[in-house]
């Protein structure tokens, strides 16, 4: 079938998704116990002021109209309702959040699937050795790693006693006075490299180099592990031994042919990983003082910022599944045998 | 995998376990080939042990509350301390100890709820099929699309931030892997032709669910929860490092590594330590997880 | 043999097991000349893909070749390093395989496998290697060849795929080319054809031909020579003719009577008793003596040698019948 048609039938299923999210959030939140309005009042306050914010928080209606109000302010306006900390709205927070979260997860994607991809092949091809068992260690040791720990480690290590690297950040403060980012998409990395801003785009980089990375090893762990067993599978395929036969050379086809086959299967696997990446930008932003999603989903959480609770849940749920389609979408360009 | 246990299941007529008393002894004997698997049943059985006796075993016993001693704060690891102290001079060695009471309980925790929630769901879908199959996989699928921690975190929020609450609200996404894994074998139990025969004889869909089904699940049960114990108990580190989990003064891992994170620059073991106890308890549970998934896949070829 | 294009000589191949090193091939003994057709023939299990892939050296890993030589014009192949072999296979050996289905990469075009094929062995630009597989899957009488180098393998029939495995195998114009069971995977419409198409093709090209077989009937259709296997040797040896009007091997002769014909009037279908030795533990001497009706005392102490039986036809029996 040709692309647009893939990319239709694979959105026909994201709008019940969201609707569905969105339901089950805002439902739990409610059914759970806990008087947000009590806790929004503190302690010491009196009944009248919990009351009071019960009604403007529209607490007081049954369950399903305030859902059905939530909903329509939603899809009809695009209106998340107002932050109860910062008094904007919702949606204003979230957008300017997204890019910063945006740009960490995708950078960690990448090094993920390059990383992944090369240490696998590598093992796979020289089984049991050198490289094999090391990334073996490190990928069994990436499972096991609390990601904040490492990131505190590494900022021990690479930003304190050696200085190579930024400690926490964006950007440098003074470098982002005197060399300002013109806000085209929000993400520095891409705004500074097409306005041709270099000393803005290498204090960006350097500043992203660490939560990528931190970021990224969990999941690097998984693709490792997974490319090695899918290539060393697919070596064993019989058109391996075809290929062989023609006289074409190892390399090209272990590298071209074997690996194409083994990154099929790996595509499942990264986008499992997403959403486990989108979870840990919660400690990694902490870590990194990274103002993204993460950090502010922190503050209306610790607030209890209902509105804004439910749209970062809203927005971490959204992002998952157009990433999802997007692995989706590459399977058509990677598997010829889908398009059928 | 599941033909030769149901053989195994239907041959045996005094519906008696004894294959899996023969099952244990083979176990016993893949055990011993698998040395990782050993160490990691070495880790977490230490852990276990010195976190049940930790009142009686370690060395200063009133650090694990609130106490106070400012005159010792911030010792860099020495005899008296081998891990130092953190900022209220309380021993680090000492809290991470009693620490391991709190990880490990709260991953047992996590996982027991999942599983208790996930395992039944996944059974009654696989068998019944039809519209109760798609109805509670469209809603395990709900919970699988947003990412868990997410979910966790609004519902730990909401609970109110405590190291209990924190264990429920991590259980809460995860039932659905166990529902999955379950509902497939119960598809392919389903499909083996012996419920059928079983059917044929009066037996009720709950009767067949609890004697053959589930039982059938079990060893599959097992090693997920091993590796999801893993899972667990670095979301309940990251959710004590967030402050959604344990409050202090409780000397839960994740919490400690978050406090010590203000003195990173000059006094590393405050972070260091708790944050290695996290990698190695949980490098275990890999281990004996890896393990368990070797040892049950080859038995069952 | 004078005119020989491969000679295999005394081959022995052994794969380790639990029981210790077991010879899969045990001592092969092959001739083949050039330009010509020679069906290997034998049961399943008794070693011919095996014997094929020793001679391009593709044996699975674990697999160690032990003894004898592999002599193509005057090279003894298994002397040769990796790159040297490697040579070798596509330009002066080429190998089409049974099942086109799993032997042809899916997520390549039919073109660019075949492109690549030549562009790396042949050293030549895109636009020669584009008409050379055209006129290639041409000479396949595969129709519209253009838009086959677009198609990918799951888009193309089985008789198409195996067509496709065979041009990119003929790409080069190999000396030699080894078909292991080229038709066994399609309907039998398409296994005439598909033989048809080799022999003329090869005839064209002046390729030698090693056809392995299972189905007398192809070796009697399209062969020049035959070779009959048991396991693990070589029992018998010579023009097509010769070894199927007057078979010298027992086992030879058990095939054939076992082999149904048109208007043969009998009841039964007569059997080779017993079954295949293991290879485990197998037979002394004479490795067909447990199920042989003329076995004598000898058969079982020694391994009788080749015999010849008139030109060119040799059995490897003590007990010539």
């Amino acid at each position: 079938m040709k692309l647009p048609v893939y990319v239709l039938k694979r959105l026909t299923t994201v709008i019940p998704m969201l609707l569905g999210v969105s339901a089950l959030v805002f439902f739990i939140s409610h059914v759970l116990p806990g008087d947000p309005a009590a806790m929004i009042a503190g302690t010491g306050a009196t009944y009248e002021q919990i009351a009071a914010i019960r009604i403007e928080l529209g607490l007081d209606k049954p369950l399903y109209e305030q859902y059905l109000a939530y909903m329509r302010r939603l899809i009809l306006e695009f209106d998340l309702g107002r932050s109860i900390y910062s008094h904007r709205p919702v949606v204003s927070d979230l957008l300017d959040y997204l890019p910063a979260t945006f740009e960490l997860v995708t950078v960690s994607m990448i090094v993920t699937v390059s990383v992944g991809i090369l240490l696998g092949s590598m093992s796979a091809t020289r089984k049991d050795g050198v490289v094999d068992h090391f990334s073996r260690t490190l990928a069994s040791a990436g499972l096991a790693m609390p990601a904040f720990w490492l990131g505190l480690l590494l900022q021990i290590l690479i930003a304190h006693r050696l200085g190579i690297l930024p400690v926490t950040g964006r950007i440098d403060a003074t470098v982002l006075m005197k060399y300002p980012i013109t806000r085209i998409t929000g993400i520095y990395l891409l705004d500074t490299l097409v306005t041709g801003n270099w000393i803005a785009f290498r204090s960006s980089v350097l500043h992203i180099a660490m939560p990528a990375i931190v970021l990224s090893f969990s999941s690097l762990s998984h693709v490792t592990r997974f490319v090695r067993t899918s290539l060393l599978e697919v070596l064993n395929d019989d058109y391996v031994r075809a290929l062989k036969s023609y006289g074409l050379s190892e390399r090209i086809v272990v590298y071209k042919h074997a690996l194409r086959n083994a990154i099929i299967p790996t595509l499942t696997i990264v986008g499992l990983r997403y959403s486990y990446l989108l979870g840990g930008v919660f400690v990694i932003e902490k870590v990194f003082d990274w103002p993204g999603l993460g950090l502010y989903g922190l503050s209306s959480f610790i607030y209890l910022d209902f509105p804004s609770i439910l749209g970062v849940t809203l927005v971490f749920a959204l992002l998952r599944i157009i990433l999802n389609l997007l692995v989706d979408l590459s399977y058509f360009f990677v598997d010829p045998r889908v398009r059928v | 995998m599941n033909t030769g246990e149901i053989n195994k299941a239907t041959e045996d007529r005094s519906g008696k376990r004894r294959a899996t008393s023969n099952g244990l002894m083979k176990s016993w004997l893949a055990l011993r080939e698998h040395p990782l698997t050993i160490v990691g049943l070495a880790i977490v059985s230490a852990f276990a042990v010195v976190g049940i006796l930790a009142p009686l075993v370690i060395p200063y016993p009133e650090d694990i509350g609130s106490s106070v001693h400012l005159e010792q704060s911030l010792q860099q690891p020495n005899q008296e301390h081998p891990f130092g102290t953190d900022d209220m001079g309380r021993d680090i060695l000492s809290r991470v100890a009693y620490g391991g009471r709190f990880s490990l309980s709260a991953g047992l925790l996590v996982v027991l709820l999942s599983s208790i929630l996930g395992t039944p769901l996944g059974a009654i879908a696989g068998y019944y099929g039809g519209k109760i199959d798609t109805a509670i996989m469209g809603i395990a699928d709900l919970f699988m699309g947003t990412p868990h921690l997410v979910l966790a975190l609004a519902i730990a929020a909401v609970l109110g931030p405590s190291h209990t609450n924190a264990a429920i609200a991590l259980s809460i996404p995860w039932w659905p892997t166990y529902t999955r894994l379950v509902r497939g074998q119960a598809l392919v139990i389903r499909s083996s032709g012996f419920v059928e025969a079983a059917k044929s004889m009066g037996a009720s869909g709950k009767y067949i669910i609890f004697r053959h089904i589930l039982p059938n699940c079990v060893q599959l049960i097992i090693t997920q929860s091993t590796l999801q114990m893993g899972s667990a108990i670095l979301g309940i580190a990251s959710l004590g490092f967030i402050g959604m989990g344990a409050q202090p003064p409780t000397p839960e891992w994740g919490l400690m590594v978050s406090l010590g994170r203000a003195y990173v620059t000059s006094y590393w073991w405050y972070v260091t330590f708790p944050g290695l106890a996290i990698f190695i308890v949980v490098m275990g549970f890999n281990f004996i997880g890896d393990g368990l998934r070797d040892i049950f896949d080859l038995k069952l070829r | 043999m004078k005119d020989a294009l491969l000679s295999v000589r005394n081959l022995r191949v052994c794969f380790p097991t639990t029981y210790g090193l077991v010879a899969a091939l045990d001592g092969v003994c092959l001739e083949l000349e050039k330009e010509k057709i020679l069906g290997l023939v034998g049961e399943t299990g008794c070693g011919k893909t095996l014997t094929a892939l020793s001679i391009l050296r593709l044996l699975p890993p674990s697999a160690r070749i032990v003894a004898g030589e592999i002599v193509l014009r005057k090279r003894n192949l298994l002397d040769l390093s990796e790159s040297e072999i490697r040579e070798i296979r596509g330009k002066e050996v080429s190998m089409v395989f049974q099942d086109p289905t799993s032997y042809l990469d899916p997520v390549f075009t039919v073109g660019e496998v075949m492109i690549e094929v030549l562009e790396s062995r042949q050293k030549i630009g895109r636009r020669e290697a584009i008409e050379a597989s055209i006129e290639m899957l041409t000479k396949l009488r595969l129709p519209n060849p253009e838009r086959i180098l677009r198609l990918y393998p799951h888009e193309l029939s089985g008789g198409m795929k195996q067509r496709v495995m065979i041009a990119i195998a003929l790409l080069c114009h190999p000396e030699l080319l080894i078909a292991d069971e080229p038709t066994t995977a399609l309907d039998v419409t398409i296994q005439a054809q598909i033989l048809e198409l080799i022999r003329d093709i090869v005839k064209e090209l002046r390729t030698s031909v090693l056809l392995i077989t299972h189905n007398l009937g192809i070796v009697a259709e399209n062969c020049e020579e035959a070779a009959i296997m048991y396991a693990g040797t070589v029992v018998e040896h010579g023009e097509v003719r010769d070894v199927l009007e007057k078979p010298g091997h027992p086992y030879t002769r058990g095939l054939l009577s076992a082999t149904p014909k048109l208007f043969q009037k009998k009841e039964t279908l007569e059997v080779i008793p017993g079954s295949i030795p293991s290879l485990i533990d197998p037979p002394s001497g004479c490795k067909f003596h447990p199920r042989c009706s003329y076995a004598i005392g000898k058969c079982k102490r020694e391994r009788p040698s080749p015999v010849g039986l008139e030109h060119g036809h040799y059995v490897s029996c003590f007990r010539i019948v």
